[in-house]
């Protein structure tokens, strides 16, 4: 899948009016330009149900999607797992104790 | 609702344990991608903690504590950069214009198309050179996309922690990603878990 059929994608390959009837389903520029917000679950205006729709089936754009949450899942794992010191938290803990008196 | 009621504030040191204790260590996590450094961020934590018990009485019962004590700890760290600024002229990386949105086309994704197109080099990259990458991207990238990929904070609470419209919000966030994305790509290319495309279409 290359970046001409992306394009090709992009400009009306499928443009979610295809015959088998599936209207309900979000266009690749649609999709593409919503994917942030549809990862993110603050999809608005368009149901999320749209957008994974045209994901689940486009081969163009599926890839976009998969490169997206790897990159997240990579940055998740790398940072969310560090925790405060507990010495740190100790001072903390003091002096919080200290301004109650 | 925004008319405050008295019998919601918690007002008590009992309260703040309760509820504002246990983000102790997101405030950590957070603290240490601002400044970038353990002992500044162990600083920024007391200062935020303290100044939060000090405040307790105007933070209302049943709204996000963690995102109000993330707003205390940016401002507590802007006004540190900005003084020490005024006091070298040191002039740090600032956001650019937010002009018109960047193309809904990846130019990192359109790199690997044809190699790895679903990212999966972002696995081979060691957790230190993603947080690297991560401190490395300019304040308002940074501090969006730490809150909405590490600690999952919606948009709005993040508007509202920035002070900014949720608009700009998306935008760093795109932008933010966009960014990190390349340095984690170069670095790929650099250590050979990736190689560039050639040029021609396969």
């Amino acid at each position: 899948m290359g970046f001409l059929d992306t394009l090709a994608g992009l400009f009306g390959g499928s443009n979610g009016d295809e015959p088998d009837g599936k209207p309900e389903m979000a266009s690749c520029e649609d999709a593409l330009a919503r994917m942030q917000e549809f990862i993110d679950g603050e999809l608005e205006g368009v149901p999320a149900s749209q957008v994974e729709a045209h994901f689940e089936k486009c081969q163009a754009c599926y890839p976009h999607l998969r490169f997206e949450e790897s990159f997240r899942e990579a940055v998740q794992k790398a940072a969310s797992d560090q925790g405060a010191p507990p010495e740190l938290k100790a001072r903390v803990l003091d002096l919080l104790a200290n301004m109650e008196q | 609702m925004s008319v405050k009621d008295p019998s919601k504030t918690a007002g008590s040191p009992r309260g703040f344990e309760d509820e504002a204790l246990p983000h102790l260590d997101a405030v950590y996590r957070f603290a240490l991608r601002l400044s970038g450094a353990p002992d500044q961020a162990e600083d920024l934590v007391q200062e935020t903690f303290l100044r939060a018990y000090r405040s307790w009485d105007q933070y209302t019962r049943g709204t996000a504590a963690k995102s109000w004590l993330f707003t205390i700890c940016r401002n507590v760290f802007l006004r540190r950069l900005e003084r020490r600024q005024r006091h070298d002229e040191i002039v740090t990386e600032n956001v650019g214009r937010e002009g018109p949105g960047p193309s809904p086309i990846n130019p990192v994704w359109t790199s690997v198309d044809g190699v790895d197109p679903e990212g999966e080099f972002f696995h081979s990259i060691v957790d230190d050179r993603i947080v690297e990458a991560i401190d490395s991207l300019p304040e308002e990238y940074r501090t969006a996309v730490v809150l909405s990929d590490l600690e999952g904070l919606p948009y709005a609470e993040i508007a509202e922690l920035m002070d900014v419209p949720v608009g700009t919000v998306k935008s760093r966030l795109f932008r933010g990603r966009r960014q990190l994305q390349k340095v984690l790509y170069d670095y790929a290319v650099e250590m050979g878990y990736i190689s560039p495309r050639t040029g021609t279409d396969e």
